[in-house]
Order: C-alpha cells, then structure tokens, then sequence
C-alpha cells in the first residue's frame, strides 16, 4: 500500500463519508440534491451508465423520494429473497460476528456528534455497513496520522471479510442506477485502499 | 437481473476521479448532508488500546468470563419461562445458562433458551418500524419514522376510540407475558377485544380443571418428584408441554431414585413415551374411554379413597359409579385398541400407589371433539383415589401473580400492577352502542343466554355466544374463529393490532386468515408489533418493531413444581437493537397520542421505574431490595411450607368477619367489593369432630366438582341439540362424530410439536432449525407396507371437513389437499399419520425458509482488492450460505411443508378448543 498524503485521507474521508450516507438510510431530497452535482453525478455515471440521468432528470418530489425509500426497504431492510442485510452479521460467521462486536464498542465508546448526523444513526447496529463506513470517515478525517492508519487496519477488519460478496449479491438484486453506482464506488474505494494509485 | 450490472471493474476510477469526487464532497459537506460524523474525545491512544485488544482477542474465546457480566433474566423461549443467566460481553449476549436460584427449573434449560440469541442477533431481524407502500400483503413498504408511526397508528386509534366504538379495536396477540400490561392498555381504551390464542392451545384441557377445582392453577402441578406413578395420557413432558422442563428432571428422578413407573397412551412413539416403563399405541380420542374404564375397575377392586371422595367430591360415588358403569375395560378396548387386562392391571397398580400417583394430560388427550368431556373423565382418577393435593400426587399450586390467600396461599407478598389501573371495559347491554351494533340473529342468540353470561357478554370476539365456556371462568376466547367471524360480519374492525401472532401462518385453515387481513373493507387498517417479518406482520398496514425478551422488562410467575411459589423478572440484557423498542415504550407513546385520559395510566418515564413500582412488595422482602432482586432475578420464600392440601388450610379469622355460611351446603360467603363471594366452606375436623372453616377448592360448592351443573347452562344457553353429551354435568364419554364408520383407508392425520421448536415462531432461530428444519408424514410401517409406501415417497393427504357441532360441520368438503414426504417409524398408531406442524414458512427471512440467496459464488480473485479480501475473510459463505440444510446446498431444504392450511378449523363444542386431531384424510402415493 502507498503512503497517503493528508490531502488524500480527507478526500477518501469525504467519498466514505458519501457512502455511509448512501447506505445508512433512505435519501432525503437534500442527499439527492447534493449527488445532483455535476462533478459527483459524472462519476457515478462513470461507474454506472444512466446513473447520471436517473439523478439529474427525476423529479425529486416527495412520490419520486418514496419510491426510492421503498427500493432501499426492499434491498436492505425486509428478509424478503430478493432482498439482502446490510449488516456485517449476515455475512460473517457468528465467530467473526462476535470478533466484530468488540470493534463495535469501540465504534459506540467514541461520542458520536449528533448535530451532524441523523439522530437514528446512534441506535442503529453497529455492524450496519453505514456506521463502518462512516466510522472509517472519522478516522480518516482526523489530524493524527497514527489515527489515519487505523482507518486501513478498520477496513481490514471490518470490511474486506465480507463486502465483495455483499456487493456481488447487491449489483445482481437491483435495478436501480444509484444502489449500482454505489456499490461499484464502494468497491473502487476499496481497491484504492489496497494499491494505491496504479 | 441486468447482466451489465456485474461487469464491476468495467468503469475503473483513477486518481483523479477520487480527487474529484473527493474535492466535490469536501466542498459540499457542510450544506448538503453528505457529511461524516464527526467524533468528540477522538483518542488515538485509547483506540490504538482497544485495536490492539480487539485484534489480540480476535482468536480468544467465544466467551472471556474475565470480561462479560452475567445478568438473569427470564427466558421467553417457550411457555416455561425458565430463569436463566444471560453472559454480556462487549454489549451483546454471548451465551445463555440456567440460574441455579430458579426452583422450578433447577437451573436446567433447553435448546430454546439459545433461540433468544438466534433471534436477538438474527441479521435479518425487522429493526425498523416500516409502512406499506404497495397494496396490503404486496410486499411493497418503506421505512418510517417512530414519530410518524405513533402518529398514523395513533391517530387511528384516537378516531376509533372517540367514534364512541372503542370495541372495534381489536388486539390480537399470540404470546403475552406481560402479565397484563397489554389488558392495562385495552382496558384503557375501553375495548373488550383483547384476544388471545387460548383456543389454540390449551383450553380444552383447562376447562377440566377449572370444572372440578375453580381454576387451572396455571395447570396442574403434580409433585413429580415424590410421585410413585404416572399415568400419562398424550402429554410430552419431555420435549414439548407447558412446565415440561420444570417436570422432566423431577420424573427422572422420581423414576430412578424411587422407583417410579410411568405409563404412556400416545399415538406415536415421543422422547416421553421412550421415558415410560409402559406405552400402549392410543386410536385418537380414545384417551377418555381408557380413564372411565380405569374409573370402573377401582370402583369394583374397592380401591377408591372413600373419605376422601366423600369429603371433597361434589356427588356421591354411587351416582358415579352408575353412571359409568358400560364404560368398561373391554369397551374401551374397542375403542382405544388398549388390551381389557392391560387397563385393568394398570388401574389397580395406579390406585394401589395412592396418594404418590398422578395423571398427566394434555393436548393428546383433550385436543378432541370429546376431548373435554374425556379429560373429565381422566380429572376423576385423581378424586376417586384421593392424591389430590397430597405428596407425590396431583397438586394445585398457583403461579399467578398473587393478591392474597383465596386459595391457601396466605403471605405471600402482593405483587400487583401500579396504579392508577384502568376500569374494565363495560358489557355490551342492550342500549350500549356496541350491543346495538351487533347483528339480529346475535342479539337472539345473546337473549337466550342464562342472564349471568349476558351480563358479562362483550361482542361475539371476545365472548362468543355459542362458546359460553371459553369465557365463563376467565377469557379463553375463540382464536380460530375470529377472522371467519369477521368474515360474517358478526364484528366490524377499525384497528385490528396483532402481536407478536402468527395466525396467517400457523392457525388452522390459515388461509381463511391471510384472506380476511388483505381485505381492506374488513380491516380497514392493520398494525403488527413484532421482533421479525412473519407471515401475519406481511398482512398488516405497519409494521412495528419490538424489543426482544434480551431487551425488555416483564414480571414472571408461574406454577412451581416444587410446590413453593416464588416470582422472577424479566430484565433487558442489553438495549433494544436498531430503532425496536420495548411494548411499554410502544404503549406509553400511543397512549400520551390518543389521551383522552388513557396517558394517566401510562405516567412513567423509565420502564425500569414502573416494573420497580409493581414489585415493590418483593423487594421488600429482600435484603437489597429491588437491586438485590435483579441480581438475583427470583425470589422465593424456601422456608415457607409446601402447597400441599391448600383446600384443608383454614380460613383466617380477620377473613371471617362480616362472612355467612350457608346452612345447607356449608358453604362461606362473603361481600367483596359489592359482590357475594365465596371463600371457604365448613368442614368436619378429624382431630376434634368439630365443624371448622377451611379453603376447600376456589368452585362454587367449594368442593370438587365431579357434577358440573354449568355444562348443560352451557348447552342450553348455546342451543345445542337437546341430550347432546357436549352438555352433560357429569363426566360423559362419546365417539367423535365420523370415527365410528371409518373406511378402511381412512387415515386420521394429527400434529406434534418439535422438542427444539415453539410452534412456528422458532423457525428463524438458527440455533434450533440447524437442529430440526423437516416435518416429514411419519406413518407406522405396517399402514406404509398395506398403501404401498416407503420412507422418502411423496405423498398428497386430502384433508376432510370434520363433522358435528363445530365450523362448517354440516357441510360435506375438502378442506385441502396438500404434498409431503413419508417416513416410516415403528410404534406410531396404525390408523395415524402424524406432521409437526412448525415449518414451511414464507416469510420470517432465510433461515425461516430454509433457503439460499442467489448469492453469487466466490471467483477467483481478479485484482488485488478481491485476493485480499479473499485472504482475509478466510470465508467462502454469507450467512444464508451457512443453511447448510437448503436444497442448493445439499440438503433437505425446506423439507417442511406448510401444512396449517389444510387443517381444518374445529372449534369444540361450547369450549372453542381447536380439536387439533380429528382430522380424518386420505393418503395417496405421487411419487
């Protein structure tokens, strides 16, 4: 792995960040503005075709907001076939799970700021996906560099064992152009971390 | 599914995209809610201390006792309710053991207390209170807000409960140990609908006992442990029975340390049955004929207990013995296919052992057309040989939550819900609303009731007119019957709440169910509180998330088969995961929504503060007080003396003021709280001659009653056919209606529960579907060799309408016809096909299921990310790759079937008890 600079962990913090908030929950109209954004929507479109004008062209009014709350109830909160969990638990074996789970006291020892997040975010699992990736945010946001290291050991720990196949199950359950995107940002994200600018 | 989806690689980012992208965000975080959290006190000390634990323990343990805290609790696996000690490491439960303080459970538990984590930590558990967006039952919902939750259901109920028709607002619950704080929150509203699975279960069986002793006790509690013989007719004990836990160590002692014998009547082969000196293969139904058979033969041999029957009994022998005198040996062999000299010798060895001899009953005996009347009859073995109350015999010990010695239990400390209580709904008397509502042929069959039953009749839900007996001592309710009853029209709905219920699933003809939920002109709105997406919460409008029993306060009492009462509380382990919340929490904020008053009842702000209220009086008791007692988790009295013979204790002398005894039958009565009640009855001391105030048994006689005059009441009220024996005051044996002129293919097709199941609420529990995640046909191979069967044929079983006085039993149909494998097995009764009915299910997630997700298999490694992660992982399988039992993997799949739509609903006679197996079929091979 190459040596990051501080300008690179603040960037990576940011795209984590983006993800966190992708999976964390349902998009409000203020999230769909934001991927609106030309810079941000272009790179989606590069990782999904039509990704970009599924978020520009739609109308985010509150039945086009619905109906993609209900396509992210469908994928990661029913136990329907189709659907799939977005926490590390489902994927892991219940030893891994339980190894996972003294991470996760670290994950709650730390005093979330609650004026930024939604107040839901604290009672969520901790083995959700958008509280590791947001996690993994933190990390990288902070000054320490001995900080920033732990951000890779994190995503080792917590992530790898388990996301390729959660992203296999996700780009082969859904139709939806964001969820693809995302999905596939999350992988590239993640293969950034393991070799660094080719 | 779009094929280019899994092209992933094919758009590959570089340096300069992630920069952009990067840049992008970083300028935007502050406005566009795209920002990561930030975290306060971010140390890298202390999270380089606690990686490096968390890394060096990685290999360590599954439990670090050094570490994980023990808290007791109650475990909610089943219906025992066992004490157990539940091990909390890093903020989740890690493993659950028995607590040695629990006297009913000795510190024993079974694979069902492991279920608690299953489905505690169970990936696929509903976290979130979710809201239909599709049509009901489409699967289409979306995720909403607490707020919004309360708001929508609460809304509902207030329109409901303002219309001036709280009574359409119906709650539905399968399993409630809160111990009546759901009744706290239904009678706050005002509605009588709170409406149980009571039928389903037990209250064939309950009504015996509530006939000859004045309650169930919670069912009987027989002093296993001091027994010398046992008489089981269709009770398992040893894998599924309510108590069974509490009872299985006490057998196993009783049978090695002194000696004890028991002997089984069963249609199959169960681990009881494998636990008896004697088991004799039982044709369903005929359990009654072998009890007054028995009865016969300790009447001729003079083996009865004649002081006792003559103090205690309501009727003299010699009217008994008249009235059972056909019922023989030989006629029950007939019947039952038990050998004449068998029962006879088995009688004489029964009553030979008195008083250390008990019966044992259950669904096998009672779950039957004349399942009641049959178990009447089983219920006077026990009088007729006088162990009733005594060592070693069938004891009544109550287990309720106790407000005084009514029954002989004087001191135990009162342990009552807080107040303010509600009042309880009011009656539906002609001029009220609801009764004006009710349908003309309702109010006809209402005015033909005995005026005691129509002054406490609540609507055809709760207290339906043609089962007067599943409400006349306390509120069984019909469960089977609600949905067809909704379906006539015999009540309208505004709200309909289930909790925690399965009936789409799991009730008999569960079809009829899942129709009447997706019609909306029916049940304009459905709301379910449950821990999972079952079959019943899919049906519903939102779905709120409950906490689990790890999660949440319940108080506990139950029927201690060592005899001296004692309590223990449910306590949460850890906090509820995800947005679940506990039913108080539920409760409180609906009710604060709908106010109206109903927010006085629920004026507390910490759960804990309000349970610490209700035991303030245990507490008291203890060194420590309500801190002591949670560390603890039970409390009992082990000094006090042993429930034996409570109906000979004496009534206390500050009870007898203000009290009358009735010169005739020496009964005692008294006014409490505006009403005339009886509370002992004046009997002969042996000691002294002198006439003395005792307890004797909570009836009206305060005796046992052999003769129960509130049987015909119950007919006549009910308008069955005059002579019907369903309404016989004495104990009455009869065929069940078809049984008699079987054809010679005719099979008769009844369930059983798994040891390591409960019902179907267990199928998601990893744990305990890794055990058992089949119901084969199990079917004796005699019957199997005669159709031509072999075990893995499939088979169709075409279900027949049951006839009688039950639903739809006058008409000639099929009830459905369903597929499912044979497995051949010795001492299964030749006439019987037998399925346990938990299993098959569509919903309740993967496990559940017993299937695969199209989890796509690992490749090889394409870049460096995915031969990292693959190193890493040291993992080829998500978590539904670990059903190792799914077809895709090998294995039987959902080898279970779903089988509860083609038994037919069967409500007994005047009791409403599901007649569970009665069902006559027919088998033919497919395959």
């Amino acid at each position: 792995m190459m040596t990051m600079s501080t300008e690179t962990y603040s960037q990576k913090a940011a795209i984590y960040a983006l993800l966190g908030r992708i999976f964390i929950s349902e998009l409000d109209r203020q999230s769909l503005e934001a991927l609106q954004e030309q810079q941000i929507s272009s790179i989606f479109e590069k990782l999904q075709s039509g990704s970009q004008k599924y978020l520009q062209d739609t109308r985010w009014d509150n039945d086009q907001i619905e109906q993609l709350a209900s396509d992210y109830c469908h994928l990661f909160i029913l136990p329907k076939k189709s659907g799939m969990s977005l926490r590390a638990s489902h994927w892991m074996t219940s030893e891994e799970s339980a190894n996972l789970a003294q991470l996760e006291t670290i994950i709650r020892g730390l005093d979330l700021d609650s004026s930024v997040i939604d107040a839901s975010f604290s009672k969520l699992p901790e083995d959700h996906l958008g509280v590791l990736l947001y996690f993994v945010s933190s990390v990288y946001q902070s000054d320490d560099k001995e900080i920033q290291k732990l951000g890779t050991s994190l995503i080792q720990l917590s992530l790898l064992p388990w996301i390729l196949r959660f992203n296999d199950k996700l780009l082969s359950s859904t139709t939806n152009p964001l969820y693809l995107a995302s999905g596939k940002l999350l992988l590239e994200v993640l293969d950034f971390e393991e070799v660094g600018e080719e | 599914m779009n094929q280019n989806n899994n092209k992933q690689n094919e758009s590959k980012l570089n340096r300069r995209d992630f920069l952009k992208l990067g840049g992008a965000l970083t300028i935007g975080i502050t406005t566009v809610g795209l920002a990561a959290p930030l975290f306060k006190q971010l140390s890298g000390e202390q999270i380089q201390l606690d990686l490096d634990e968390f890394i060096s323990t990685r290999k360590k343990d599954f439990v670090d006792y050094t570490r994980a805290k023990a808290i007791p609790t109650i475990c909610f696996g089943c219906t025992n309710h066992c004490g157990v000690i539940g091990w909390v490491q890093d903020g989740k439960v890690r493993r659950i053991e028995g607590n040695p303080l629990d006297p009913n459970s000795e510190g024993n538990t079974c694979s069902k207390t492991h279920g608690m984590i299953s489905y505690t930590y169970y990936p696929e558990r509903l976290l979130y209170p979710i809201k239909r967006v599709g049509k009901r039952g489409e699967g289409k919902w979306r995720r909403i807000s607490w707020q919004e939750a309360t708001q929508e259901v609460g809304d509902r109920l207030k329109t409901c409960r303002e219309s001036g028709h709280p009574e359409r607002f119906i709650f539905h619950y399968g399993r409630d140990k809160t111990k009546g704080f759901t009744k706290r929150f239904t009678n706050a509203f005002g509605t009588p609908n709170r409406l149980n699975r009571r039928a389903i279960c037990s209250s064939n069986r309950r009504v015996p006992l509530m006939s000859f002793y004045g309650r169930d006790f919670e069912w009987e509690t027989q002093d296993m442990e001091n027994t010398k013989y046992i008489l089981n007719f269709g009770a398992n004990p040893m894998e599924a029975y309510q108590g069974g836990l509490f009872m299985m160590h006490r057998i196993q002692k009783a049978r090695v340390d002194n000696g004890a014998k028991m002997v089984s009547f069963e249609v199959r082969p169960t681990a009881t049955v494998n636990c008896s000196e004697e088991y004799f293969k039982v044709m369903p139904g005929s359990d009654g004929a072998i009890g007054f058979a028995m009865a016969n033969v300790i009447i001729d041999e003079g083996l009865v207990d004649e002081a006792f029957w003559k103090r205690w009994a309501n009727i003299p022998l010699a009217e008994i013995k008249e009235h059972i005198k056909d019922w023989t040996p030989e006629h029950a062999e007939k019947l039952s296919g038990v050998p004449a000299k068998d029962i006879t010798r088995i009688a004489i060895e029964f009553a030979k052992a008195a008083p250390h001899c008990t019966t044992m009953t259950a669904r096998g005996s009672a779950k039957h057309y004349n399942g009641t009347q049959g178990d009447r009859g089983l219920r006077m073995l026990d009088v007729l040989v006088g162990n009733v109350g005594r060592e070693g015999g069938l004891c009544l010990s109550s287990g309720r939550m106790w407000g005084g010695g009514k029954y002989g239990q004087e001191g135990l400390p009162s342990v009552s819900q807080p107040k303010p209580k509600p009042p309880k709904p009011k009656a539906f008397l002609p001029g009220t609303a609801a009764y004006e509502e009710l349908p003309a042929d309702i109010k006809e069959k209402v005015s033909r009731m005995d005026p005691k039953w129509q002054k406490k009749y609540f609507g055809e839900l709760a207290t339906p007119a043609e089962y007067p007996l599943a409400w006349h001592w306390y509120g069984m309710k019909v469960g089977q019957l609600v949905q067809p009853y909704i379906r006539e029209g015999r009540a309208k709905v505004d709200v309909y709440m289930s909790f925690a219920y399965g009936a789409a699933y799991g009730y008999p003809e569960a079809k009829v169910c899942r129709e009447v939920l997706l019609d909306e002109k029916l049940v304009p709105f459905h709301v379910a509180i449950d821990i999972d997406y079952s079959e019943h919460a899919a049906l519903a409008d939102i779905i709120l998330p409950e906490a689990t029993s790890l999660e949440r306060w319940d108080p506990h009492s139950t029927n201690n088969y060592g005899l001296i009462p004692y309590t223990g509380i449910r306590q949460p382990l850890v906090k509820p995961l995800g947005e679940a919340r506990e039913l108080q929490v539920i409760f409180r904020d609906l009710a604060r929504h709908i106010g109206g008053g109903m927010e006085q009842y629920f004026d507390y702000e910490n759960v804990e503060d309000f349970y610490k209220e209700w035991y303030k009086n245990v507490s008291a008791q203890i060194p420590g007080g309500w801190e002591e007692f949670k560390r603890r988790g039970i409390w009992q009295d082990a000094n006090r003396e042993k429930d034996y013979e409570l109906y000979e204790r004496p009534v206390p002398d500050n009870e007898l003021v203000d009290s009358t005894v009735d010169p005739e039958t020496k009964v005692i009565t008294k006014v409490i709280k505006g009403k005339k009640r009886t509370i002992g009855i004046m009997m002969t001391d042996a000691a002294t001659g002198e006439m003395k105030p005792v307890r004797g048994f909570p009836t009206p006689s305060r005796k046992i009653q052999v003769h129960d005059p509130i049987f015909p009441l119950a007919a006549k009220s009910a308008g069955l056919p005059e002579g019907d024996p369903n309404g016989n005051a004495l104990p009455t044996l009869f065929s069940i209606p078809g049984f008699d002129d079987l054809k010679e293919d005719d099979m008769i097709l009844t369930t059983f529960k798994w040891n390591v199941h409960t019902q179907g609420r267990s199928s998601q529990w990893k744990f305990n579907s890794e055990i058992v995640h089949t119901n084969q046909l199990f079917i004796n191979p005699k019957t199997a060799a005669r159709m031509g069967l072999k075990t893995g044929d499939e088979v169709e079983v075409t279900v027949q309408r049951p006839k009688g006085l039950t639903y739809r039993g006058s008409i000639d149909e099929v009830v459905g016809v369903v597929k499912n494998k044979v497995r051949l097995l010795n001492g299964v009764h030749e006439r019987v096909v037998c399925f346990a009915h938990a299993g098959g299910h569509w919903e309740h997630g993967a496990v559940a299921r017993a299937e695969n997700k199209e989890s796509l298999p690992i490749k090889e490694p394409q870049n460096a990310l995915e031969k990292s992660a693959l190193e890493k992982s040291g993992l080829e399988k998500d978590f539904s790759n670990e059903i190792w039992w799914s077809k895709d993997q090998g294995g039987t799949g959902n080898g279970a079937t779903a089988m509860n739509d083609v038994l037919p609903i069967n409500p007994s006679p005047l009791v409403g008890g599901q007649n569970w197996f009665d069902n006559i079929c027919q088998i033919r091979k497919i395959s």
